[in-house]
């Protein structure tokens, strides 16, 4: 039974805090440049349109993923909560069901937690490979033979890989201990050293890789216009996915980062901060990216249309499989290595402790858990799941099956779900552009109501059909139905299941009633 | 580098660096608005 004798109106709830708008910056730059600033980014340009690419990526940055961004914000700054908190009180008394999509949030994070802690492991594995190039020429039976030890589309779940398994153990060790420190403590600090080494290592890497023979084909080949290619819907859409997959947006995660800044905070402004940081991160990548390619291609006397023919460059292939090659090939390989699986490294362990806060801040809120204990009863059984999907045999097929239903099917639907619920069936959005516009210098009104009530749900609807008809009429090959029926398919079940669950389990405080700061006085 | 090559990677320089530099100054001229709502008592900020 919840606990009544807390319900007394909860204006004023005990929350953690940023040390100031700097720390929430810097932490929120940390989640939204990641694995996919890295790695997709560079190929998705390149494959829809080239230079011209920048055009529908600027306008899905300042039509969906600015916007989206600032749903977040709002949600989870007026309401003060992670995703389920913040949904309960939005809905008021009669909306107990709104707290679902919360936990369908927390367990998006919670499946993206477990792989991407997996792929974090692989960096630091190949970070210290980087030193002698033990991957050799044949670099892709070396991730999945050698390293992996890959054991066909089902097999090996409980066949362990002592190679994955101890540094997945450390990532999930240093991980928890974050946690356990709090927002300022720990998240905030964590940030504050990995941001800053993260921008010198991979503006290293960058720099060094424009000096390399063949980098400015590379560019070349990268920041070509093809204009023509901006008829293709498809290139717009694939900007739109870019932006919304590379900005943390619609799973909890600035939503749960926003609820910890004080009442009185600028929003909006910082945000703007957040979305081109992201994307100037993006442009120095594809740089880089590209310019090292174009090494490639100049040392196997390839063209660069023959290089991406016959490599990867996207991806978990990208990175593991076609930089190795292109690692061992260069002059310093060492430093060059280590240099490029130390950004990976870094920028994605900001981004796994802003996905694991979401999951933390919730069990917080739900059960008035401290931050360590948080910490623990969460960090523990998600580093044991993690442990036993990915540090096995089984771990690479997994991996692809969970990523891309988690990704592809399950952020979409959150976010679609996010602004028909907040938007349309509680009318929630004067309240929130009000109260985006009344605490920030840069204001927001009708356009921004316009973008996340019917713009951005009608992209994201297109793509979500788009993906799950295309998921439904050309089953994967490489994996059996069963594996996708049950990671993948099974994966989104599992979080509708739970994410209903949770929501008859009682609060240890009640949430409601809830005085929302400012009090809201209208759109005028 | 061809000529189309280098005028989208000086655009794409100028438009994300650009706008992360326009934003930081805006940010940085005007950090908080000047007239917050009095907060409710006790309130933790």
């Amino acid at each position: 039974m919840a606990n009544r004798s807390a319900a007394a109106p909860a204006a004023v709830p005990e929350r953690q805090q940023w040390s100031g708008q700097l720390g929430f910056i810097v932490s929120a730059i940390g989640s939204a440049v990641g694995l996919g600033n890295i790695w997709r980014f560079p190929g998705v340009a390149y494959a829809n349109g080239g230079g011209a690419f920048i055009i529908p990526y600027l306008v899905a940055l300042l039509t969906a993923g600015v916007p989206i961004l600032f749903l977040d914000y709002a949600l989870g700054h007026r309401f003060r909560g992670s995703p389920p908190l913040a949904f309960r009180r939005m809905a008021g008394r009669g909306g107990r069901w709104a707290e679902s999509i919360g936990w369908f949030q927390v367990m998006i994070c919670f499946f993206i937690a477990i792989y991407y802690a997996a792929i974090l492991a692989w960096a630091a594995s190949y970070f210290v490979f980087s030193f002698d190039q033990r991957w050799g020429e044949d670099t892709i039976g070396f991730l999945t033979q050698t390293y992996l030890q890959t054991d066909g589309a089902t097999g090996g779940l409980l066949a362990p890989v002592a190679g994955v398994l101890l540094p997945l153990a450390a990532i999930w060790v240093v991980a928890i201990v974050v946690m356990a420190f709090g927002v300022k403590k720990g998240v905030e600090r964590a940030n504050f050293i990995a941001i800053p080494v993260l921008v010198i290592a991979f503006g290293a890497l960058v720099v060094r890789a424009l000096f390399l023979p063949g980098a400015s084909e590379g560019l070349n080949s990268l920041f070509t216009p093809s204009f023509q290619a901006l008829a293709d819907p498809q290139v717009w859409i694939a900007a739109y996915a870019q932006i919304f997959f590379s900005l943390s947006i619609a799973f909890g995660i600035m939503l749960t980062y926003s609820s910890y800044r004080r009442r009185r905070s600028n929003l909006t402004s910082p945000g703007l901060v957040v979305a081109f940081a992201n994307s100037t991160f993006e442009i120095l990548a594809g740089v880089g990216v590209f310019s090292i390619l174009g090494f490639m291609a100049h040392e196997n006397g390839q063209t660069m249309a023959q290089l991406s023919d016959e490599n990867a460059i996207t991806g978990v292939l990208l990175s593991f499989v076609t930089f190795p090659k292109v690692v061992s090939q260069m002059p310093g390989a060492a430093v060059f290595g280590a240099l490029f699986f130390g950004s990976l490294l870094l920028a994605g362990f900001t981004s796994l402790i802003s996905i694991l806060q979401v999951i933390s801040g919730a069990l917080q809120d739900k059960f008035h858990l401290s931050e360590k204990a948080a910490a623990v009863r969460m960090g523990l059984p998600v580093a044991l799941i993690s442990l036993a999907c990915f540090g096995t045999k089984a771990g690479l097929p997994n991996l692809d099956v969970v990523d891309k239903h988690i990704n592809e099917v399950g952020i979409v639907v959150s976010a679609i779900a996010t602004m028909v619920v907040a938007l349309w069936v509680y009318r929630k959005g004067g309240e929130l552009s009000w109260h985006l516009a009344r605490l920030s210098t840069f204001k927001v009104g009708a356009a921004w109501r316009f973008l996340v009530g019917v713009l951005s749900p009608a992209v994201l609807g297109y793509i979500l059909v788009a993906t799950v008809y295309q998921f439904l009429a050309e089953p994967s090959a490489d994996y059996s139905l069963r594996l996708v029926l049950t990671a993948g398919w099974g994966s989104l079940a599992l979080a509708v299941l739970v994410a209903a669950a949770m929501v008859l389990l009682p609060w240890r405080q009640d949430p409601l009633p809830f005085q929302p700061y400012p009090a809201y006085e209208g759109v005028k | 580098m061809t000529g189309a090559a280098i005028a989208m990677l000086a655009a794409s320089i100028l438009v994300a660096p650009g706008c992360l530099a326009a934003s930081v100054a805006f940010l940085a001229a005007r950090p908080e608005i000047a007239d917050y709502p009095p907060s409710p008592p006790g309130a933790d900020d």
